[in-house]
């Protein structure tokens, strides 16, 4: 395919070409004491506190491929293969909207507020869309005639989102809402494959796009895979508005002032490999999240431990940095995918086989004995077989 | 095409070995052919982005303005602003910065070409200018990149004065608008690296795609159009329609050529 091309170390690294069909993916998400785990086309919602499966669906006719709950828990987004994006009312977990792209979705997030929703294709686009029918009506209410036809529909139909900003011709790989500029802007964080990391503003009205970058944050040598902000109290103590920090395919996770883009620090989770050519299983991926107490995980592609870092402020006022607290393996998730911190400050490991079209996830939870102490994996005491172990 | 270009090289050599140390020899442009279209969206890895603006040498580009990172600059290059103020997005031949860079001598201007032939074409032409004159044309460079993809890499929040789309490929089929270097997305990345109160100008000879950029920018939140009297007195504009090679082509098939000249704005409109 062409002649063969030679590598540069100098500066971004050459981007892996994957020529395998769409890895497996798992997703996990959380709020309160509700467990929302994606694994190929199955989405499932299991309740910590009633011990119970309270949803399991598979409406999507793709894998999905990202799955969020709104602030306040009223919704949750899930995306897809199936080139749409769907809002869903998790009092009764009925579909609010379907949203359509015209290339796979990748990514999801809700805005702040949780009155918009915000996807992003394989194009580039990111696209937005009011959570409910009744949202959406309002604001078409000067256009009545179409508007009024779609605020019953049980059934939801595709409906075509709005455009809210494009990455040129590159991939997103995520999408992070909540972060504020130091001006009190509301910022969207998107990453590509290109190892761009962008803030974008967000308006009161997403629906009319975004037309104002805030800053990028670049340094990243390769593709960027996931992004978390840091909550607001670890923010401030850090003495920024906004925290941001990202992991991506240079086997790095860093950590950046997103309101000025300046990179604050970093920390390897894995080594490069010496030789520039990568099959496509060997490139390192990560999944990472940020909890209340500072601490964020790590989850690389192709190792079986998760990897707990510790924000720490230096010595000399801006000097942050990241330290390995831990690493920590589950003995039932093999190959973890997806974490994410819940609200007791819990960690949450969705992992499993790696076969294409598989619908089988397993859960692991760890909490922490003492504050700032390590983590130990609690999966058995919280919940029963059956609730983390899902067979296809 | 080979073997004239080898017996020329031949002949030439050895007449004029001694000579071209003495007078810079222009590069000739037949030297340097390329196809007009480049494909935006390939591969780019065989030519070096930079992560960050600030991993840029521009003293590479600049030598007597800028200094080499880490090195304390000169008390003759402190006088002079250090960063790329004017962008020729597309520069072809360079004909355009070659016909600014006395104009504006305080200004470092940059033109960006992603054919690899015809970026060499411009940096060995400004190289033999800044020999023929030395002391000027110092303020010059090209530099062979995607501007679509990569001008965060380059250039700063704010950076930019100027910004130029001369005669952009029009990609004429409806499939291929999303390759246009004038649209909305792009727009928000354009006004990121420019100025408040910087100057965006395009031309181009199609009607369609004239429309199409006038409209995509009237659209924008962060441009407003430059009304015509400012136009008439800014000596950039006047150079749009007759200094690049692209233009002097237009001109000699006597085509109209349609410009828009935009200014980016402080904050975005209210929509």
């Amino acid at each position: 395919m062409g002649r063969r091309r030679r590598w540069k170390t100098k500066g971004l690294s050459a981007p892996i070409v994957s020529t395998d069909a769409d890895p497996v993916t798992r997703s996990i998400a959380l709020h309160g004491s509700r467990v929302a785990i994606a694994a190929g086309r199955r989405w499932r919602v299991v309740d910590v506190s009633s011990q119970a499966e309270v949803h399991s669906d598979t409406t999507h006719e793709g894998a999905v491929r990202g799955i969020q709950f709104s602030a306040d828990g009223q919704y949750l987004l899930t995306c897809g293969d199936d080139k749409t994006a769907r809002s869903w009312k998790t009092a009764d977990w009925s579909c609010l909207r379907v949203l359509k792209s015209s290339k796979k979705a990748c990514a999801c997030a809700f805005s702040q507020d949780g009155r918009h929703l915000l996807f992003a294709d394989r194009f580039g686009d990111v696209l937005v869309a009011a959570t409910t029918p009744a949202a959406a009506a309002a604001a078409a209410a000067a256009a009545a005639a179409a508007a009024a036809a779609n605020t019953n529909a049980a059934a939801a139909e595709a409906e075509e989102p709005a455009l809210l900003l494009g990455h040129l011709q590159a991939i997103i790989t995520s999408l992070t809402s909540g972060l504020v500029s130091s001006s009190g802007q509301q910022l969207l964080v998107s990453t590509d494959r290109d190892g761009k990391v962008r803030a974008s503003v967000l308006p009161a009205d997403p629906t009319k796009g975004s037309y104002e970058i805030h800053n990028y944050c670049l340094g990243h040598t390769n593709f960027v895979t996931c992004s978390a902000a840091v909550p607001a109290a670890a923010a401030v103590a850090a003495g920024s508005s906004s925290l941001l920090m990202t992991g991506g395919g240079d086997g790095t996770v860093r950590l950046w002032d997103a309101d000025t883009g300046r990179q604050l620090a970093s920390y390897v989770a894995s080594e490069q490999p010496q030789q520039q050519e990568q099959q496509p299983k060997d490139g390192q991926e990560q999944q990472q999240e940020a909890a209340a107490d500072a601490a964020a995980q790590a989850a690389v592609e192709g190792q079986q431990e998760v990897q707990l870092l510790q924000l720490q402020q230096g010595a000399d006022s801006g000097a942050a940095s990241l330290q390995l607290l831990q690493k920590l393996a589950f003995e039932d998730v093999a190959n973890p995918a997806a974490v994410a911190f819940d609200g007791e400050g819990r960690l949450w490991v969705v992992g499993g086989v790696l076969l294409l079209d598989t619908e089988s996830a397993h859960v692991g939870v760890a909490a922490r004995e003492a504050a700032g102490g390590g983590f130990t994996p609690v999966t058995q005491q919280l919940l029963p077989g059956s609730l983390c172990d899902f067979l296809d | 095409m080979r073997k004239r270009e080898r017996s020329e090289t031949a002949n030439e050599g050895a007449a004029d070995a001694p000579q071209s140390k003495a007078i810079a020899k222009h590069p000739r442009k037949a030297m340097y052919r390329a196809r007009a279209h480049s494909n935006p969206f390939n591969d780019n890895t065989t030519f070096d982005v930079p992560v960050h603006p600030e991993q840029v040498d521009w003293s590479e580009h600049y030598p007597e303005r800028c200094s080499k990172p880490g090195e304390t600059s000169t008390s003759g290059q402190q006088q002079h602003d250090s960063l790329v103020r004017f962008a020729d997005v597309g520069c072809g031949f360079g004909g355009l910065i070659v016909k600014l860079a006395p104009l504006y001598p305080d200004k470092l201007m940059l033109g960006m070409e992603i054919r690899d032939k015809v970026a060499a074409y411009v940096c060995e032409r400004i190289a033999c200018l800044r020999r023929e004159h030395p002391g000027q044309y110092q303020n010059i460079s090209c530099m062979r990149s995607n501007a679509m993809k990569y001008l965060p890499n380059y250039f700063r929040k704010g950076q930019l004065e100027k910004l130029f789309f001369l005669f952009p490929d029009p990609h004429f089929k409806v499939a291929n608008h999303r390759r246009r270097i004038i649209q909305p997305c792009l727009l928000t990345e354009y006004a990121h690296i420019m100025a408040p109160g910087g100057w965006l100008y395009t031309i181009t000879d199609v009607p369609e795609l004239g429309e199409w950029m006038r409209s995509k920018l009237e659209a924008h939140p962060m441009f407003d159009p430059v009304p015509e009297e400012e136009l008439e007195a800014d000596p950039a504009a006047g150079l749009l329609a007759a200094a690049s090679e692209e233009a002097q082509k237009v001109a000699r098939n006597e085509g109209k050529t349609f410009r828009a000249v935009f200014r980016r704005r402080e904050s975005p409109r209210e929509l």
